[in-house]
């Protein structure tokens, strides 16, 4: 698979050099962006707390009430 | 694995490559470097021909600069004017040392200066670095134990010299009140930063860091944060000139890339637990080591070399794990005093 990859990869900066050149700019930035987004989002899912509005506050005060 | 770019096949553990990655990836996000400068030797010293390893690693900086960025950018850590000046004059600097390059394989002597180029760079920056974190850190423990408020001191000397001149006009640094500094100084130094970065295939973070400290006077943190700024441009600029040439090799890039992402997030968190002394102290370290891996390929010590390059990148992500480990404890003990 990687070699055939590098083969396409190779032929199109044979070919056309520019096209090769952004679209390698372009990889790079695309990967970075979307690997960081998961990271963020991994790491906003294990440190985001639930808001204090959860069940058991709601009974308490329920029972406070009653 | 097979590099048909360099019409030369080279045979490169994956493991090394996920090591490297990590590594570059963690001091990336603890140092604010974006790591070429460990990259490229790592590479050449399995076989990687010169050319490609330098290209590659500029490709993989643009990823790895974004996503350590990203991580200081929401620390707060990015000054953004004074890092688009400094990348914008860095990029020119690039052109002049990608030229330098060119010049230089026209009359056949490309490698040996761009070894010779590395020691000087790499033990130059990484003594004098060493010297000056080990003379802040003496400072900031007198400090401590004299109650007094502990700041980052390496912004003290040079940096208050250049700030009395005056010719507008002028960027205020971020995080220090009052404290500006002409354009015209940070334009000169990411034209002299980028002319190096461009002959030796960097993204130019191991010049810029120090600069920014020693020179301009910014706090270690904002320098890390706005030196990733200026990388990014940097090595999308820089990587862009070396596709042209066909020296990138993705997939080289690539493989690199899913450890790194991993580290550089540790890293950036692991800043928290470290003060500016010891970030840069062990800053000092890594360039050394660097320098002494370079130093053995010169001297044509071949196992040696590979010996220094993999324990000092054992070393130093064990390094930056401690202070993540660190920083996440000094979080937990927070916690209940905030709730």
């Amino acid at each position: 698979m990687f070699s055939a990859l590098q083969d396409f990869l190779f032929n199109l900066h044979q070919h056309h050099p520019r096209i090769y050149a952004l679209t390698t700019v372009l990889t790079m930035l695309v990967v970075g962006g979307i690997l960081t987004l998961i990271i963020q989002g991994v790491s906003h899912l294990l440190t985001h707390k639930p808001p204090a509005t959860d069940l058991s506050a709601r009974n308490s005060s329920e029972e406070a009430n009653d | 694995m097979h590099f048909p770019l360099s019409g030369a096949e080279v045979l490169v553990p994956i493991w090394y490559l996920l090591l490297i990655g990590f590594t570059v990836g963690a001091t990336s996000g603890f140092w604010g470097v974006g790591g070429g400068w460990m990259i490229v030797p790592a590479l050449w010293m399995v076989g990687v021909p010169k050319e490609i390893a330098i290209g590659s690693s500029l490709a993989f900086l643009v990823a790895n600069a974004l996503m350590a960025g990203t991580a200081h950018y929401k620390l707060g850590n990015v000054a953004r004017n004074l890092g688009l000046v400094l990348a914008a004059s860095m990029v020119v600097g690039v052109e002049v040392g990608v030229r330098l390059i060119e010049y230089l394989k026209g009359i056949g002597q490309i490698d040996l200066a761009i070894r010779l180029a590395y020691l000087v760079m790499l033990g130059g920056i990484g003594f004098f670095v060493l010297f000056e974190a080990l003379a802040a850190q003496r400072k900031l423990k007198a400090h401590t134990t004299a109650g007094g408020k502990v700041r980052d001191l390496a912004s003290d000397g040079f940096a208050r010299v250049l700030h009395q001149f005056r010719l507008p006009p002028h960027l205020h640094l971020a995080g220090q009140a009052g404290a500006q500094i002409s354009v015209w100084i940070i334009l000169v130094l990411g034209l002299v930063t980028g002319a190096v970065v461009g002959f030796l295939g960097l993204g130019g973070g191991f010049m810029a860091l120090p600069a920014l400290i020693y020179i301009v006077g910014t706090t270690t943190h904002v320098a890390i944060g706005t030196t990733l700024f200026a990388v990014i441009i940097t090595a999308a600029f820089g990587t862009y000139r070396h596709a042209l040439q066909g020296n990138v090799d993705v997939i080289l890039a690539l493989m690199m890339i899913p450890t790194a992402a991993v580290g550089t997030q540790l890293g950036s968190i692991a800043t928290r637990a470290a003060h500016g002394p010891k970030i840069r102290l062990t800053f000092a370290l890594g360039l050394l080591a660097t320098f002494a891996s370079v130093l053995a390929d010169l001297a044509g010590f071949a196992t040696l070399r590979k010996v220094i390059i993999v324990a000092a990148a054992c070393a130093l992500s064990l390094f930056v794990l401690y202070y993540f480990a660190r920083s996440l404890s000094q979080a937990r003990r927070q916690q209940p005093s905030q709730d």
